[in-house]
């Protein structure tokens, strides 16, 4: 692509077409939508520019040559990323995609641990996401009307079906086709391999345990690139499994990658870089939205930026809490909060629970490359009918790998025989761990602290979140068949897991989503089904905080796949004069 | 690099590797103490050497004496050749709680305490194969030492093994490095690949 940099403005007294607050996966999708539409618009990011490329400067690097040998200082992980170093992605090669927690801190009630996990710079956590694709299913958007939990979607599986295609052809999912009511395939390009012995766990799964089935984890990585990626400048997956360091490849979906050279290419777009968005504005003799308030991250000087549309993609709790701070006398408790459920129903996924075994044989077997993806089982429990003590279900995923020179390490011996048994990599492991739906929950929600503020003057965001009791019994559940799973196949020393509330707070899965909801009823939703505000009809949520449930698939591709829609019919309504 | 007639591998030995070697030697020979000086002067190239440690002298020697009898050298240079020692005591300087850097430094000090009760010497000093002998009773917990030795000896080889195999010689000799694998195949034969992964 070109250089964004000739994009990049500070002060402009334009007033825009649309205004895009955020630029990670929803953000770009938003950006790259609506500029195609013909839509001059703005993009505003609180955080740094990041070049593709250029400034990926943790990847490719030896780990002897990095000052130490990818572990973070200790005093900065703790003084600055004292909840970022608990992700799983964060260490010497990624920390500088992750959100300074000295610097933009937040406050939870005493025992109520949440982990709010960030990526604050251009192209945010699409940067460093675990690129998982799935669409959800037709039982997913029906299933808060079924058991009452939450308000019904004001959409249906039919009406994002062909937006979830229009995304994937785009991003280019690997994965098979499978014809699975529980999860409808996307257009794909070739899924990974498995390796012999999750190929032989697969059969012998398949077989047992009908209708469920194994199949390839679906992921955002050209495994065979298209023309249209090519002309992008994106390149085959390289397998080298580093992608929360940036790829220079182009192999994986982020917003440099992908969106937004798309958006560039248009012509139609600018970005705002280190533009922390304040509020919304409001002008109350139109009921609309006239652009954003926005606090330069560096000098602290306050501009304004105006426009025709405003979209909102700074991440579920990110664009919350931007509407929370809108207030005026029109809406007193937040912008476009007549309903009073702004900050209300978060949702995270059920993580941290599930078993690994010890595979016996297959010494020869081995494989080559770092697969960014693993075997995967949808959802099989509560389909179609009621079987558990608790409501909804999650998925399985995981894999087999043989131990390397990490776990060989701890092994009896030293000296030469040690050294050579290192060499050598070890048994053959298969582990398999849930995913499980959240339900939507009244009291979990966040406001602003009504003291607290960071250095900006921005009020801290209080986050009130914990895990029910029909959480507990998934997570239960999700261990205890984790393990039959495993010891049916044939596994040994099987052992099952879950993790405590210390180990894996709400927040830790990155899967936030909820507290400004799609629904059908202004009175209790924040959105209707095009993600637009019930009561200011050119304000768009369209990141996570848009939903009403959580299902139990990894959610960026709905989020895109809702962004895409809201835009055309932004873009449609704006032409009509509608907005 | 060089087929040697074994089909091992190996790299003509340097002026610099030839000292190293011939210290190592006359030390193990000899039962010298290798000190903090002589220490120095070995794994000139390992890129933690002038950053900050943690290890005193006398603990970074008995650390690189430790690491070499873990990981010696054979057709492929040691711990003690890539430094080791050095990469620990800079990493639990850096990136270790204080309770962890408390516990190495312990650790070190009882068997230093074991080696001399038994004898008289510090660890170093011992000759190798009373070393080796002490060794194999803490890898096993057995007396003179205890299960929190050996513990400590298991933390220990983790340590070394990390410091060894993120290291240039032993991710790219020792093992298989593919910073850039070409993609994925899931049914390779292990002859083929041969070794582990370092990544």
């Amino acid at each position: 692509m070109a250089q964004a940099s000739s994009f990049y403005i500070k002060d402009s007294t334009e007033t825009f077409d649309a205004i895009v607050v955020g630029s990670g996966i929803t953000g770009g999708w938003a950006a790259k939508e609506l500029t195609e539409r013909g839509l001059r618009t703005l993009m505003v990011e609180r955080g740094r520019p990041v070049e593709h490329r250029s400034d990926y400067i943790g990847e490719g690097v030896d780990p002897w040559k990095m000052p130490n040998r990818g572990m973070v200082d200790l005093k900065v992980a703790e003084d600055q990323f004292a909840e970022q170093r608990k992700c799983y992605a964060f260490d010497e090669h990624t920390k500088h995609f992750f959100n300074n927690d000295r610097d933009m801190p937040y406050s939870t009630p005493e025992g109520k641990p949440f982990s709010w996990i960030r990526g604050n710079q251009l192209g945010g956590k699409s940067l460093m996401w675990a690129r998982q694709s799935y669409r959800w299913s037709a039982m997913d958007f029906e299933a808060n009307a079924k058991d009452g939990h939450g308000v019904d979607w004001p959409i249906r599986y039919p009406d994002l079906a062909p937006w979830y295609s229009h995304v994937e052809r785009h991003v280019g999912i690997a994965g098979s086709r499978e014809n699975m009511e529980t999860l409808p395939d996307s257009e794909f390009l070739p899924a990974f391999e498995f390796n012999t012995v999750e190929a032989a766990l697969k059969a012998k799964f398949d077989k047992s345990f009908a209708p469920a089935r194994m199949i390839m984890g679906r992921c955002a990585h050209l495994t065979q690139p298209a023309p249209h990626h090519q002309e992008q400048g994106r390149g085959t997956c390289q397998a080298r499994n580093m992608c929360q360091r940036g790829c220079s490849f182009g192999a994986y979906f982020s917003t440099q990658s992908s969106t937004l050279p798309a958006a560039v290419a248009t012509g139609k777009l600018r970005i705002a870089t280190n533009a922390i968005v304040h509020s919304v504005l409001y002008d109350p003799k139109t009921n609309r939205a006239t652009g954003v308030r926005v606090i330069d991250s560096e000098t602290m000087q306050v501009r304004e930026y105006h426009a025709k549309i405003v979209f909102l993609c700074a991440s579920t709790l990110g664009s919350t809490q931007v509407l929370l701070n809108s207030t005026s006398s029109s809406f007193p408790t937040g912008l476009g909060n007549s309903s009073g459920v702004l900050g209300h129903y978060l949702m995270d996924h059920l993580y941290g629970a599930g078993a690994t075994g010890r595979i016996e044989g297959f010494e020869e077997d081995f494989y080559s490359g770092r697969r960014p993806t693993g075997p995967y089982i949808p959802r099989f429990r509560n389909v179609t009918e009621q079987q558990t003590d608790f409501l909804r279900g999650y998925s399985l995923s995981g894999g087999a790998s043989r131990e390397g020179w990490q776990s060989q390490a701890w092994k009896p011996g030293f000296g030469k025989d040690y050294k050579a048994m290192v060499r050598k990599p070890g048994a053959w492991h298969f582990g398999l761990h849930g995913s499980g739906e959240m339900l939507p929950r009244f009291e979990n929600m966040v406001s602003l602290h009504p003291t607290k503020k960071d250095k900006w003057g921005m009020p801290q965001l209080h986050i009130d979140c914990s895990f029910s009791e029909n959480d507990r019994k998934m997570q239960e559940d999700i261990a205890n068949t984790a393990a039959n799973i495993l010891e049916s196949l044939g596994a040994k020393d099987v052992k099952k897991e879950i993790k405590t509330l210390e180990q894996w707070a709400p927040g830790l899965s990155i899967h936030e989503m909820g507290t400004a909801r799609m629904g059908r009823d202004p009175k209790t939703s924040f959105l209707n089904g095009n993600n637009q505000s019930h009561d200011v009809p050119n304000l768009f949520v369209t990141d996570g905080a848009s939903m009403a449930s959580s299902a139990w698939q990894n959610p960026s591709l709905t989020f895109m796949a809702l962004t895409a829609r809201a835009c055309a019919y932004a873009a449609e309504q704006f032409k009509l004069g509608k907005l | 690099m060089l087929q040697t007639e074994e089909g091992g591998r190996h790299e003509p030995q340097s002026p610099n590797a030839v000292r190293r070697s011939t210290l190592i030697r006359l030390a193990g020979l000899c039962g010298l103490a290798l000190s903090g000086e002589a220490l120095a002067s070995l794994a000139s190239d390992t890129p933690e050497k002038s950053k900050p440690g943690l290890l005193a002298p006398d603990q970074l020697a008995l650390t690189a004496v430790l690491a070499e009898l873990i990981i010696p050298k054979t057709d492929t240079p040691g711990a003690l050749a890539v430094g080791a020692h050095y990469t620990i005591s800079h990493l639990l300087k850096v990136c270790a709680p204080a309770a962890q850097q408390q516990q190495f430094v312990a650790g070190l000090e009882r068997i230093d305490a074991v080696a001399r009760a038994k004898g008289g010497k510090r660890f170093v000093s011992l000759a190798p194969a009373r070393q080796v002998e002490l060794l194999h009773a803490l890898d096993e917990g057995k007396a003179p030492f205890n299960g929190e030795d050996k513990n400590f000896f298991m933390r220990l080889k983790s340590y070394t093994a990390f410091a060894y195999y993120t290291s240039e010689v032993g991710a790219t000799r020792e093992l298989v490095y593919l910073p850039i694998p070409g993609g994925f195949k899931g049914n390779v034969p292990l002859k083929k690949v041969g070794r582990n992964y370092a990544l």
